[in-house]
């Protein structure tokens, strides 16, 4: 056998010349390959198509799972419709796939749909199928993200009376059912109801033509829809997860719109700068001392520099709560803490001297990647809190590791904990924010106290102006006498826009972007 | 043991002899002061933010000296956040590059140097961690210990533990396949103290440049880390945390990432300049280029290859046991039964053509260019040879006969160069030509012989290929022609089974068989001189014969002139027809073989002819002529030979003496070359 | 040959077991991915029932034990991000990483042995000092600095190449580039050095007293010889090009198994973690015996000593 190997390896070797062959062909093999991978974007980027550089591919076109933001900027409005749908700008609730809706008992309500409406597969719209995807989306195996996120503790159903009529009743009354089923997309009754689905069929301007994994998705402009005609034919999405590479597509002419994008990345003249509905704070964890004073908790939002962080780490605007303008439930009166560091600092000389152990060592829980140079701002707040006379170090995690201290059950033993966190309230109703967040025994509360429970409590079973005036009182009241949180900057978005297209983006634009919204410049 | 704590004292020394290592080793030592002095230095500058005025332009004092490189997006001084960023990133580079360079290289020897099993499971073991993403490894233990300088010392130490462990494994796995570990073995040496004394000096220059550049390599992947938010933490830093930060910021404040990433890029570099500085002043292969007291190429070679390319041995060297270079003392017996007057030897039935000079020296000069500058080892010599006429070119070894002979030849290594002298082919100086017209002499007009035929084949090529060469070369035969002449050639030379063993490998073939190879390659093309450097000295006395009686039977079918390069008496009273005796670099004497030998004119030739009845057995010195020959730097006014010269006077000091002729035919270099021929 | 290949074919059976073995258990020490993959307000029946649905409920061995009998019917799982196979995600990935890597080390390897060969031709020259110089620096600089710098400067500002993407081949040129820069400079150094001894070796002399050109000298005799050890280099500098695809395909939008993997490990999607690291395994042990293959091609001693 040796031998025979020894003989075999010699005339290997005496093929020496061939090794040379050999090492052609590698190359032009890759030269091939290459051509094929190459190849395998197509070229037809006409002046037609809309094309979009996003931060990272979703995960997903599951219409069900549209609350996931990666996947819902994608479908919603685009691919897939919702009976109803929220202007951001004024909080209002628009008509979408139903033109009208009505409370008919404190526990149900009915929808007239639109009609003339046919799906991507020729398949006309109807109650039938908008019953079928408000139960696929609540009550199925596929664990809907949208049913955990706007469902969390309600049970609908809903039933076709006619094909244009609909009724939807809730267990316990519902004052906002409209605005939680404007996160329900709606699918005809041939979709999977036991599946997730890659290729999703609905209702929306423009339908799924090729999603090649990792490197695009195009959507073609459905020549069906039932409204106006967008400008462009067909949108390419591509992602980089490169925040300056983003940009330089935009001003290099490789890309349309970029999104996600930080004041640093260097988009120029095609910054477009917007508010979003998310905001930045610092939760703290008030079980454990010190941060069981509220003296410290109050000389911790005293000693942040809301400003300094503004101005040299993220793009935003200061703030003093966790829900933006057009939020129901927003209060105005609720202001941004003003950076005192004296007054910081005599609060925890003050607590000090009453015994509190402001030497107990606080930890920073950050988040990797959660905002433009994160570490960077819990620098900024570790200095200020540094400076006020507090013991603090900087833990940065990534999303799974920081999601153990955000979620209940929090992690045993780990000390004082201040946790970098960010909030976005896609839906425009404080009840999304108020109880996950400040009620006692929220999923991602780590304090709270019984009267504030009380009152968001009260404030969900309220409507129209005794619901805004209910929420905003909760979070004067929450600021005022609980001080569970350092808010910091209600965020600012920029995204790069090309000179061939108009876009005006909104506060909602990161979790959906309408392709419709987007003209052509000329 | 002796030489090497000289060579630890002449480190600094040899350091400021290179500018480039000494401009590394200098920007090492202010990168380990910044990481000592740092705190002391900045205080808390270096965290000191100022976010109502961030990323200040570098390169103005106008906000003091720590603003010079500008500020961060946080206003943080970037100078004075480089300096304390040293600290941490040696504190993470060091112990992770010497943690996984100790295991590895420990583990790779003590695998390679038994085989086995041992080699076998490490190396699997090797390829575990290698194909291991380290990036889940580093999250793991960062997510699971939290992160921490300690945990990023382990992950990458962990992670590159398998570049040593091979590196190390194949270099010592490849030592002990050679001969002096075998005999290390076999006195008895236990395993560890065998690795420690024969395998880690001669792999540890190779790990070192390997560990240099790992040194980056941590640097850049502690900087990865910081990328993804698992490096160091917060308000620590260091440069690869702030190349990872800074980096958002490249278009609106360049200087934020620039500056750290060339503190890592010049401290790298600095590393591997050192590190190669460092290979090169331990490499005993290339120790010659620095310094030649530093002990000639043959002090750790388990083989001189290069015969006296590196002139002058340090007396240590003479008589370490390893050293088997071809001193005239360690020889075995030479056949040399014969008195000194014993006349006729085979070699002379082929008669001198009486004629010109195939080969003429004349004042042939070669200096070694060394950072001290030039030494001279070949001071002027001169000797001619005749078609069919055998030369025998005799001294001990550091004589310069060798390089006499590379010169000759043009195959001196480039920092040696003739500086003088001619040497006429047919009377054509060969060392005028240009490079083209010399390479069409090499061959067909001049040829050599090497000592140790093992070295001087080729190791990859086989013997057929590497016979055929000559023709395709010079005659631009076709590969199949040119091996059917290859194997006539091996036919012609002896080797059996010419045709089949062409096909094989000098490594198949046994030391008589290499150097018979070796010869049929340099009379291929049936030179008109053949320089033999030390044909024989590596082979055993029978095969010693067999192989001169090759040489001379080729001569006299050949008509070659045969310059025969030795330090062997005996050969050369058997084999030579005239012989020149050289001495420090130059001729001493010369004239036909049973003249000299019979009735030495020069008081050094007669010194080894008296040396060679005493006794023989290994170490012993030249008994008759005390002292040792003098190092090429250092040598005597005047006479080179007076130090040890028995006769020596004070006309030896003051006046060098020159090459006069003694007799017919005869030449000596001493003043009393005459009163000796006369006595 | 096909002994040395069987055999170490058989060998690198437990390691492979040992690498999955430790990527299943080290995966799973990293938390359990139901925060990731379940809404933020989930309930503990939400989360009993994710666990559930993928086993996490089972005790570690059974899983693990579970996992092999279905790797064993080629069947990798499914991806919690994506719920399609994961398997089917790591082949869609591998052939881009493979074609970059391909031609990096393609180019490194020529480009390293004509560098190399040069400085090493006269050690210590210019020429010498230039190209360790340059060689060292190349391979200390921080691969995602180098790979924005060059979208900077030449998409951006000169408007040459594309800042991403995989469509032509001028998009080749910065990943390419960029993943080339770090093996380019180490292999440089390597082959400089093997070829500094080997130019020194005495069969060069014997070739040059033959009157061999330089060219033949350099490429035909001293070559062959230096290749052994920038061989073991060069595999094990690709081995590491997996860490530096990260970088390069997170940055340029590359679709490859190096972001496919860093994203499966932050995203606790440990089936593609996992299909990920047994396939890019399997490519390593297969490129270290390729690496053997071509030393015994290289050298006739290791042949021997192979077939003993």
């Amino acid at each position: 056998m040796a031998g025979s190997g020894l003989a075999h390896l010699q005339s290997l070797a005496r093929r020496r010349e061939r090794a040379w062959s050999a090492f052609t062909c590698v190359g032009v093999l890759l030269t091939v390959s290459g051509c094929s991978v190459a190849g395998a974007d197509p070229i037809g980027e006409g002046p037609d198509t809309l094309r979009i550089v996003l931060p990272e591919e979703p995960p997903t076109l599951e219409p069900c799972d549209a609350s996931l933001t990666a996947t819902g900027r994608v479908t919603r409005a685009n691919i897939t419709e919702a009976l109803t749908e929220r202007d951001p700008s004024t909080g209002r609730l628009e008509q979408a796939l139903a033109t009208k809706w009505t409370r008919t008992s404190p526990t149900s309500w009915t929808f007239t749909l639109r009609e003339g409406v046919t799906f991507h597969d020729g398949s006309p719209f109807t109650a039938e199928a908008a019953a079928f995807s408000i139960k696929r989306a609540t009550d199925s195996d596929i664990e809907c993200n949208v049913d955990g996120y706007i469902f969390a503790d309600t049970e609908v159903t809903a039933k076709a009376v006619d094909a244009t009529t609909l009724e939807v009743s809730t267990r316990k009354p519902d004052p906002i059912l409209p605005l939680r089923l404007s996160f329900v997309e709606i699918v005809p009754t041939s979709t999977d109801p036991g599946a997730r689905v890659r290729k999703p069929i609905g209702t929306g301007p423009y339908r799924v033509d090729e999603w090649s994994q990792g490197r695009f998705l195009r959507l073609k402009r459905f020549s069906g829809y039932w409204g106006e005609a967008p400008d462009f034919a067909a949108a390419k999405y591509v992602w980089r997860a490169e925040g300056s590479v983003r940009a330089a597509m935009v001003t290099n002419n490789e890309a349309d719109v970029a999104i996600g994008l930080a004041p640093e990345d260097g988009a120029g003249d095609r910054a477009v700068e917007y508010v979003t509905n998310e905001v930045s704070y610092l939760r703290i964890d008030a079980t454990k001392a010190p941060l069981d004073d509220i003296r410290i908790r109050r000389a911790i939002n005293y000693a942040i520099d809301r400003e300094g962080l503004v101005t040299a780490v993220f793009a935003g605007r200061t703030s003093g709560q966790l829900v933006s303008k057009g939020v129901t439930g927003y209060n105005p009166r609720v202001r941004p803490w003003a950076y005192d560091p004296e007054r910081a600092r005599k609060l925890v000389a003050e607590a000090r001297a009453d015994g509190v152990p402001t030497d107990t060592a606080i930890t920073i829980i950050g988040r990797n990647g959660i905002y433009p140079k994160a570490a960077e701002a819990m620098e900024v707040v570790q200095d200020g809190l540094l400076k006020a006379g507090l013991n603090v170090k900087i833990k940065m995690l990534d999303v799974n590791a920081w999601l153990e201290y955000l979620l209940r059950p929090f992690p045993r033993g780990t000390g004082p904990t201040l946790l970098q966190a960010q909030h976005g309230n896609q839906a425009g109703d404080a009840a999304f924010t108020m109880g996950q967040i400040y009620g006692s025994k929220g999923a991602q509360s780590s304090y709270g106290t019984r009267e504030l429970d009380d009152s968001i409590a009260k404030a969900q079973l309220a409507s129209g102006d005794e619901r805004q005036k209910a929420f905003a009182d909760a979070f004067a009241q929450q600021n005022d006498e609980v001080v569970r949180d350092a808010v910091m900057a209600n965020m600012t978005g920029i995204l790069a826009l090309s000179p061939n297209v108009r876009y005006r983006p909104d506060s909602a634009t990161n979790d959906e972007m309408r392709l419709a919204d987007m003209r052509r410049a000329d | 043991m002796a030489q090497k704590d000289m060579s630890r004292f002449r480190w600094p020394a040899l350091l400021l002899q290179d500018r480039f290592a000494f401009a590394a080793a200098l920007v090492l030592v202010a990168v380990a002061v910044c990481a000592v002095l740092g705190p002391l230095l900045i205080g808390d500058l270096a965290t000191r933010q100022n976010l109502r005025d961030p990323g200040r332009e570098p390169f103005s004092l106008d906000h003091g000296w720590a603003f010079v490189l500008g500020s961060d997006s946080l206003g943080r001084p970037v100078a004075a956040r480089l300096i304390a960023a040293a600290g941490t990133t040696l504190s993470v580079a060091v112990p992770a590059v010497l943690c996984s360079l100790a295991v590895g290289s420990v583990w790779g020897m003590w695998a390679g140097y038994h085989g086995g099993w041992r080699e076998s499971v490490s190396l699997r073991v090797a390829d575990v961690i290698l194909s291991f993403p380290s990036l889940l490894l580093a999250v793991v233990v960062l997510y699971v210990f939290s992160p921490s300088a300690v945990g990023i010392v382990v992950v990458l130490a962990v992670a590159r533990i398998p570049v040593y462990l091979r590196t190390a494994r194949a270099e010592s796995a490849e030592l002990r396949s050679r001969l002096f570990i075998d005999a290390a073995r076999t006195f008895g040496t236990t395993g560890w103290a065998s690795i420690r004394r024969h395998v880690a000096p001669t792999v540890l220059p190779t790990l070192l440049t390997v560990a240099a550049l790992d040194f980056c390599f941590v640097m850049l992947t502690e900087s990865s880390l910081s990328f993804l938010g698992i490096g160091i933490q917060p308000p620590d830093v260091s440069w690869g945390l702030m190349v990872a930060q800074g980096r958002q910021e490249l278009q609106s404040a360049w200087w934020i990432a620039v500056f750290p990433g060339l503190a890592i890029v010049i401290t790298t570099v600095s590393a591997t300049v050192l590190a190669a500085w460092a290979r090169l002043s331990t490499d005993p292969g290339q120790r010659w280029r620095h310094g030649l007291r530093r002990g000639g190429s043959r002090l750790r070679r388990p083989r001189p290859a290069r015969g006296d390319v590196g002139p002058g041995p340090s007396p240590t060297a003479e008589s370490a046991p390893t050293g088997e270079g071809p001193d005239l003392t360690e020889t075995p017996p030479p056949p040399l039964a014969v008195s000194p007057a014993h006349a006729v030897s085979p070699a002379q039935a082929g008669a001198p053509v009486a004629g010109a000079d195939t080969l003429a020296v004349d004042g042939l000069a070669v200096d070694i260019r060394t950072p001290a500058g030039p030494v001279p080892v070949v001071r002027g010599v001169s000797f001619a040879v005749r078609s069919g006429e055998t030369l025998a070119l005799l001294g001990e070894s550091g004589c310069g006969k060798s390089m006499t002979a590379h010169a000759v030849a043009g195959l001196l290594d480039p920092a040696a160069e003739v500086v003088g002298g001619q040497a006429r082919l047919d009377g054509e100086d060969v060392l005028a030509l240009g490079p083209r017209a010399r390479r069409r002499l090499a061959g067909p007009g001049l040829s050599i012989v090497f000592q140790d035929a093992l070295s001087a084949l080729n190791p990859v090529l086989t013997v057929g290929t590497q016979l055929a060469e000559p023709f395709r070369i010079h005659e631009g035969l076709s590969r199949r022609a040119a091996r059917a002449r290859a194997i006539e050639l091996m036919e012609r030379v002896g080797i059996p089974e010419a045709s089949s063993r062409a096909g094989a490998y000098p490594h198949q073939f046994s030391g008589g068989m290499r150097q018979r190879l070796l010869i049929a390659m340099a009379v291929a093309l049936r030179p008109k001189v053949l320089l033999a450097d030390e044909p024989t000295t590596a082979l055993d006395v029978t095969v010693q014969a067999q192989i001169m009686d090759l040489l001379a039977e080729l001569r006299s079918e050949q008509r070659m002139a045969l310059v025969l390069i030795t330090h062997d008496l005996g050969l050369v009273a058997e084999h030579a027809d005239r012989v020149a005796v050289m001495y420090a670099g130059t001729v001493v004497e010369t004239g036909p073989v049973t003249e000299v030998f019979g009735r030495p004119n020069h008081p050094y030739t007669r010194g080894l002819l008296e040396s060679v009845p005493a006794e023989q057995h290994k170490g012993s010195r030249l008994d008759s002529i005390p002292g040792s020959p003098p190092d090429p730097r250092s040598v005597p006014t005047g006479c080179a030979f007076r130090t040890r010269c028995p006769m020596a006077r004070e006309v030896c000091a003051g006046h060098r003496p020159t090459l006069a002729g003694t007799g017919a035919d005869r030449a000596a270099a001493c003043h009393f070359g005459k009163e000796l021929a006369d006595a | 040959m096909v002994t040395m290949l069987r055999r170490r074919a058989v060998s690198s059976v437990i390691p492979l077991l040992v690498v999955v073995l430790g990527v299943f258990f080290l995966a799973r020490l990293t938390g359990d991915p139901a925060n990731l993959y379940l809404p933020l307000s989930a309930t503990p029946e939400m989360r009993a029932e994710f666990a559930a649905r993928n086993g996490f409920d089972q005790p570690l061995i059974t899983q693990f034990g579970d996992y092999l009998a279905q790797v064993a019917h080629l069947d990798f799982g499914e991806s919690l991000r994506t719920a399609q196979p994961a398997g089917e995600a790591v082949l869609r990935a591998f052939p881009a990483t493979l074609q970059l890597a391909g031609w990096t080390m393609l180019l490194a390897i020529v480009g390293a042995v004509v560098i190399g060969s040069l400085a090493a031709y006269r050690p210590n020259s210019v020429t010498d000092r230039v190209a360790s110089f340059l060689s060292s620096t190349a391979a200390s600089v921080p691969d995602f600095w180098f790979a924005i710098m060059g979208v900077l400067v030449f998409a951006v500002t000169l408007g040459w190449l594309p800042t991403s993407g995989t469509s032509g081949a001028a998009a080749w040129v910065l990943p390419v580039a960029t993943l080339l820069i770090r093996p380019f400079g180490v292999l440089v150094q390597v082959v400089r050095g093997a070829m500094v001894s080997a130019l020194s070796a005495p069969y060069v002399k014997v070739a040059r007293a033959k009157g061999a050109r330089e060219s033949r000298v350099v490429f035909g005799h001293a070559l062959r010889n230096a290749a052994a050890p920038a061989l073991t280099v060069a595999g094990d500098l690709a081995v590491g090009l997996v860490n530096g695809a990260v970088v390069v395909e997170t940055i340029f939008g590359w679709p490859g198994i190096g972001k496919l993997m860093i994203d499966s490990v932050l995203q606790r999607d440990f089936a593609v973690l996992q299909a990920a690291v047994l396939l890019t395994a399997l490519v390593i042990f297969a490129l270290n015996i390729l690496v053997d293959v071509c030393h015994a091609l290289l050298d006739p001693r290791v042949r021997q000593r192979a077939a003993a």
